[in-house]
């Protein structure tokens, strides 16, 4: 599908402190949210987010970090993959090979944006794997959130919630003496072939840490193992962390304990001594 | 080509707006956000539908409505905050008539906004209310003997324990109470206003059977206005893609009926 590119700005009818916009070639059109700084800027955030269905498990949640940072000077970008969110493009297009392009685009429409800025990169679940390539690849601090090290672990973790949930009598409470089919195509109602899943198993954040991205500052469950290339490393209680577990229609929102986290990690921002 | 432009409609409304490639007179829809889920929907299923709709000459616009997705936090009452959209949407697009509604709470308040705003001349409605009564019973009945002699057990441990009250979907849903739903549709109706209801097996905590939309909402159930499909196989988020598909389709088919 093609889409025609719409106005930079949106038709603005009330308070809303964030900007929408499309970004990027006209055959791949990628959603952005912008978030200004307010007061004075003192640095930049581009956000890649999770994939699958993690992606909007966790909308509410990073446009809350993002409104949270705004306040203490940082402006911010979030960006949808092609093929996924509100961006354009069929879900088979997700690729990523094509993820990392896109965050490529999405940080120059950050750099757009907020000129002059100095720059950060934050990557939620597996955007991690995004973010570290884009920080290696321009020497930027990361900030990672809920980290996957392993891609393997993850793929694991994703086909056991896969049977869990088409045997589920929860989830479909007419359901017969068996489960539904698996999909080799699909987990999780997201598409993932064989391909994609090969790219998703071969996927180590600590080798990808290796070549000196610093600093690295990680948001984790207070549960996981701190990753060895953390510079800075702030636990989330269980509570708020095991947000990608259940698949309902639920978001998740800023309980105290998350905002001291997004507080720490505004505190290490460029700038923050001015601020 | 078709194209898609963000709104903001104030009130912390916020959306994108797909639009057909050539301009339209029919009804502009509305998605409402399912629960928490943004304005993309469950697995992308309000990108995926607004899309398929566009390609089908009808424009829609999928919101973030106050405290969901980009949206600001929630203040007011939604339904005042839907009908100044509602205003906006007019003022921005030329529309004068909508199709609202969406999964779960967006058909509760699409119910609502439709109650008090001529403009709707359609609902959407996945898994709206519906009275429990002695066809639920039957259904529950049904699904329960189904699912063999250890189901059965289950259930009489169960009653058999003392009965501690959980939070039901009465609890979680803005609901009107039985008496009321039956008059507020027979008023739609009277209005002209179109009704797809389609409930999922997800929804089976309070509708198993689909005579139930009948004894819930009475004559008006039956006029030529109603749609109604009941699919005891689907989950309440239509996570398997061939329900998505299956879905949309049923959508699309029932929008070209409305047209």
């Amino acid at each position: 599908m093609t889409a025609v590119p719409a106005s930079t700005s949106p038709a603005r009818g009330g308070e809303a402190l964030h900007e929408f916009a499309f970004a990027g070639a006209p055959q791949r059109r990628l959603s952005t949210v912008f978030r200004p700084a307010q007061g004075v800027p003192r640095a930049a955030l581009l956000l890649c987010p999770p994939f699958f269905h993690e992606h909007f498990l966790s909308y509410r949640l990073l446009s809350l970090v993002a409104a949270r940072l705004a306040e203490r000077g940082i402006a911010s970008l979030r960006f949808d993959y092609f093929g996924s969110g509100d961006s354009w493009g069929e879900e088979s297009a997700f690729t990523l090979a094509g993820a990392v392009a896109d965050a490529e685009v999405a940080l120059a429409e950050l750099a757009r944006r907020a000129p002059a800025l100095p720059c950060s990169v934050l990557g939620a679940r597996a955007g991690g794997w995004i973010a570290a390539r884009l920080a290696r690849c321009h020497r930027l601090p990361l900030w990672l959130w809920q980290p996957l090290p392993r891609g393997q672990v993850w793929l694991d973790e994703l086909i056991a919630m896969d049977r869990r949930e088409r045997a589920s009598r929860q989830r479909y409470p007419f359901l017969g003496a068996q489960p539904w089919p698996s999909d080799p195509e699909r987990l999780l109602a997201a598409y993932c072939p064989p391909a994609l899943r090969a790219e998703l198993a071969a996927q180590d954040l600590e080798a990808l840490l290796e070549s000196a991205v610093e600093p690295v500052h990680v948001v984790d469950d207070e549960r996981a193992a701190p990753l060895a290339r953390a510079t800075t490393w702030h636990a989330l209680p269980a509570a708020a962390a095991a947000w990608h577990e259940r698949i309902d229609l639920r978001a998740t929102f800023i309980t105290p304990p998350v905002a001291a986290c997004i507080e720490a990690l505004a505190r290490l921002a460029p700038g923050a001594e001015a601020a | 080509m078709i194209e898609e432009v963000p709104l903001d409609l104030g009130g912390g409304l916020t959306g994108i707006l797909t639009r057909p490639a050539q301009p339209t007179t029919r009804p502009l829809w509305i998605l409402l956000n399912a629960g928490f889920i943004p304005r993309s929907g469950p697995f992308r299923l309000h990108v995926d539908l607004a899309r398929a709709l566009a390609r089908d000459g009808i424009a829609v616009l999928r919101v973030d409505q106050p405290g969901v997705g980009d949206a600001p936090p929630k203040r007011g009452d939604d339904v005042a905050v839907l009908v100044q959209g509602l205003d906006r949407l007019c003022a921005i697009s030329g529309a004068s008539r909508f199709v609202l509604g969406g999964l779960c709470s967006a058909a509760d308040q699409a119910w609502k906004v439709a109650l008090t705003d001529a403009r709707v001349c359609g609902l959407l409605l996945l898994d709206p209310y519906a009275a429990r009564g002695a066809w639920f019973r039957l259904g529950q009945l049904r699904l329960l003997l189904g699912r063999g002699g250890s189901a059965v057990r289950t259930v009489w441990r169960r009653l058999r324990r003392r009965h501690v009250a959980a939070l039901g979907d009465r609890d979680l849903r803005d609901w009107p109470d039985p008496a009321a739903a039956r008059r507020q549709a027979a008023q739609l109706v009277a209005r002209g206003v179109a009704l797809l209801a389609l409930y999922t097996g997800g929804a089976a905590a309070y509708f198993t059977d689909r005579r139930q939309f009948a004894a819930t909402y009475g004559a008006s159930a039956r006029s030529a206005r109603v749609r109604l499909h009941h699919w005891p196989d689907c989950d309440h988020m239509f996570m398997r893609h061939e329900d998505r598909q299956r879905l949309q389709q049923a959508i699309i088919d029932w929008a070209r009926a409305l047209a």
